[in-house]
């Protein structure tokens, strides 16, 4: 066969296209190609330009697991299987031992925002390992909510603070966030259901680019998380953002009128199985379970556990991201 | 405009001509400049792309044209002749392709071919092959990169 060697800016090119995790594999094979990919240029142009791939990771004993969930069969009662892939580690080369503890996270885009078990904010890419320590605005408090988002000009652009009632961007609000609630951010804005001084229950989203909140209204009262709603049946609604309008389709009935989810705070969907993936806030470190849903199935399964002797958390996060080196 | 000056004369590498409608031609930025600067007749020399590679070129750009309305085919249907289009070529192919789109300064081809190169290449191997790359790195170093990215080596 012909040889051709391609010039270098074209090399790039094909480069810039090749999924974050076949990249992450060249990385050690090649020193210019290690270089490359570490540069921040290439960086931005790959996570314009390569397909997305989307990972599963769970915050499991303070630590951003890669997780592999496959649900396949689950309807002709096949076990699902839960399998702790890889174990990403956030680490602070200034102190030792460099490994951070990781207390919470929220996902924008392939990056997380943590907030560490001593008390601090990052945000991480745990596919690059690129890491930006953050100073709170005002000081660092467990109570507060922290989201991250972007506006239309810049990718990363704001780290909210959120507190009970009040924000730091000074806005007078009249609603409150229940502990038990985790935001979640779509195409950059972030959501929660929030409750109003009589306890009824909306979404409230934050935009990034105009620094407001909006309120939106659910399907139907709704019991915890924004995608799950509770009558006799147990459903998960699965919402839609277009612009600014938000619709909302029943996407799973699961007929287990014993299904509560009161604590959960994370989820998965897999639209191909059309089944649920969900975790719990913990009372106790004790043993964990996911619990997987289905139409007629309700399937709880234990949490891999990290070896060792390490302390467990009380939290588990349970996220899809996508891989990008940015 | 009468009907000769709506056409125009490609010429590859190997002197082989192809007649083309002036609107599918000036998909090409490098033709575009070369029309806009009239330093050229109705025939462009195209040194750096044989006949057999600006044949597929030119498939390409009659597909993406909007010629007298003809252009107004589904974008699923586009998507679907660009994958047909790259699926049998081959790597050297390829490659030439993405030279010539290069050259020619079509985005969109450069876009296709690059990610039909990226998406057909699997093994660390193969992109060592085909892009012509050395491992460089000693063992020590290899396995300490490898340490870092973990995740990319579960399965």
């Amino acid at each position: 066969m012909e040889r051709i060697d391609l010039p270098w800016d074209l090399i790039e090119e094909i480069l810039s296209r090749v999924p974050a995790k076949s990249l992450a594999r060249l990385q050690s094979t090649s020193k210019r190609w290690n270089a490359l990919v570490k540069s921040g240029r290439f960086a931005k142009k790959h996570s314009a330009t390569a397909p997305k791939e989307f990972l599963s990771i769970m915050l499991i004993d303070f630590r951003v697991c890669l997780v592999r969930i496959n649900l396949n069969g689950i309807h002709n009662n096949v076990a699902p299987s839960v399998k702790v892939a890889a174990q990403f580690d956030l680490k602070d080369p200034r102190y030792s031992p460099s490994q951070v503890d990781i207390g919470e996270v929220f996902h924008c885009e392939g990056l997380l925002l943590c907030t560490t078990r001593d008390y601090r904010l990052v945000v991480w890419n745990p596919c690059s390992g690129e890491t930006k320590w953050i100073k709170p605005r005002v000081s660092y408090k467990e109570s507060n909510y922290y989201a991250l988002g972007y506006d239309n000009n810049s990718f990363v652009q704001e780290i909210q603070n959120i507190e009970d009632g009040s924000s730091v961007l000074g806005v007078a609000t009249n609603w409150f966030l229940p502990r038990s609630v985790r935001g979640i951010s779509v195409k950059g804005n972030s959501y929660w259901v929030a409750w109003t001084p009589d306890a009824a229950e909306f979404v409230l989203s934050f935009d990034f680019s105009t620094e407001e909140f909006e309120s939106r209204c659910l399907p139907r009262p709704v019991r915890d998380d924004s995608r799950c709603d509770e009558d006799a049946n147990f459903n998960v609604w699965v919402a839609f953002t277009t612009g600014p309008s938000m619709s909302w389709i029943k996407f799973l009935t699961v007929e287990d009128e014993s299904t509560s989810l009161d604590h959960a705070f994370s989820f998965l969907v897999d639209v191909q199985n059309n089944a649920l993936v969900c975790c719990h806030q913990y009372r106790n470190a004790g043993n964990k379970i996911l619990h997987i849903l289905a139409e007629d199935k309700h399937i709880q399964h234990e949490v891999p556990h990290l070896g060792g002797f390490r302390s467990r958390s009380y939290y588990q996060f349970l996220l899809k991201i996508g891989s990008n080196l940015t | 405009m009468s009907k000769s000056e709506k056409k125009i004369v490609l010429k590859s590498l190997d002197n082989e001509a192809f007649e083309v409608e002036k609107a599918v031609a000036l998909q090409s930025q490098t033709i575009w400049v070369m029309c806009e600067d009239k330093c050229v007749g109705n025939e462009i020399p195209l040194e750096n792309v044989t006949g057999q590679i600006l044949a597929k070129v030119i498939d390409y750009c009659k597909k993406h044209a909007v010629v007298d309305g003809d252009g107004d085919e589904s974008s699923e249907e586009l998507k679907n002749w660009d994958t047909e289009f790259t699926k049998n070529m081959d790597q050297s192919t390829l490659f030439n392709m993405i030279l010539a789109a290069n050259y020619l300064n079509i985005k969109s081809l450069l876009n296709l071919t690059c990610q039909a190169v990226a998406d057909k290449t699997k093994t660390i191997d193969e992109f060592h092959t085909f892009l012509n790359i050395e491992n460089n790195f000693t063992p020590e170093e290899e396995a300490q990169i490898c340490q870092e990215n973990l995740w990319a080596f579960d399965d």
